[in-house]
């Protein structure tokens, strides 16, 4: 009788269980398994514990649901299916086929950032830019990589015709950049030193 | 499911210079290890929207390096604006992680 006085006295008045209660404690062992397991807080009373424990499990039910359901990116659309069949050309002078390239105007207009000598060749960070009015895609290219195209870019007019990413290289290798921009192709190039290769 | 991606946009007068930090493996397919040769897994595109509206709309290869960082800059951004990064890789696994621009 007393464990159930006791029970019932801790409930109504919230406080931390007495220590002699050890049927209590043994009772709602399994919130002490849950607060191990980082879903609830420790020394909780149970109610509140019950309480959280459902929230927390609501909320990831919910979230499940949203993204099982593509609720978490409505009206997203990928613009262009993947160029597999550039991106799979295994020489530069295939690539500029692919991607219908003929005619290729070196410009001034494009900047390309990059270190001469790459400290290392599984991250040779390159930044471009172009200067050119209506810049629409930038191709970047490493021709001596397994597989020269690196990236596309399609900028909107949203956008500047700016991109800085890190790469990686294969070996010593000029990095082209070249810019689409109303119909015709621009490029500039820049050679970066490779010392050890980085793909793998 | 990835981790978060790391994205900051500061704005520098009507542009928002923009830096993001994906998380991912991108494997080239021809690393070894002990237990064989890692699959090809890397992320082959990745779109950038400033309020919902395209702005860059880019295409990768498995030559990008592990951890993609990108950076871009979006025009005529304000204070409040949201940038939403959404990535898509060669498994069909998504991720897409949003901010606001804070002046």
């Amino acid at each position: 009788m007393r464990p159930v006085l006791d029970c019932l006295r801790w409930r109504t008045q919230c406080t931390t269980p007495p220590a002699a209660a050890t049927e209590i404690r043994l009772h709602y062992a399994h919130y002490d398994m849950l607060s191990t397991l980082s879903l609830l807080e420790p020394d909780m009373n149970p109610t509140a514990a019950r309480r959280q424990f459902l929230n927390r499990i609501s909320h990831w039910v919910a979230l499940g649901l949203a993204s099982t359901s593509g609720l978490v990116k409505v009206g997203l659309a990928w613009a262009a299916p993947w160029d597999k069949a550039t991106f799979e050309t295994k020489a530069y002078a295939d690539t500029l086929k692919s991607l219908q390239i003929s005619n290729l105007i070196e410009s001034r207009d494009i900047t390309i950032t990059a270190p001469d000598i790459a400290e290392n060749s599984a991250l040779v960070a390159v930044a471009i830019n172009s200067k050119i009015p209506n810049s629409q895609t930038l191709y970047l290219i490493a021709e001596k990589n397994p597989f020269p195209l690196v990236s596309r870019f399609d900028f909107s007019a949203g956008a500047e015709a700016y991109a800085s990413v890190r790469i990686k290289m294969g070996q010593t290798s000029t990095v082209r950049a070249i810019i689409k921009a109303d119909d015709k192709y621009y490029t500039a190039a820049r050679e970066i030193k490779i010392t050890v290769g980085g793909c793998g | 499911m990835s981790e978060a991606m790391k994205i900051s946009a500061r704005l520098q007068g009507d542009t928002a210079d923009v830096r993001i930090l994906m998380r991912h493996p991108m494997e080239t397919g021809t690393r070894k290890t002990a237990t064989g040769i890692v699959p090809l897994h890397f992320i082959q595109s990745v779109i950038v929207q400033h309020n919902g509206k395209t702005v860059l709309d880019s295409q990768w290869s498995q030559a990008i390096s592990r951890d993609p960082f990108l950076g871009l800059r979006i025009k005529n951004a304000r204070a409040g604006d949201k940038i939403t990064v959404n990535w898509l890789d060669n498994t069909g696994d998504k991720r897409s992680d949003e901010v606001t621009i804070n002046g």
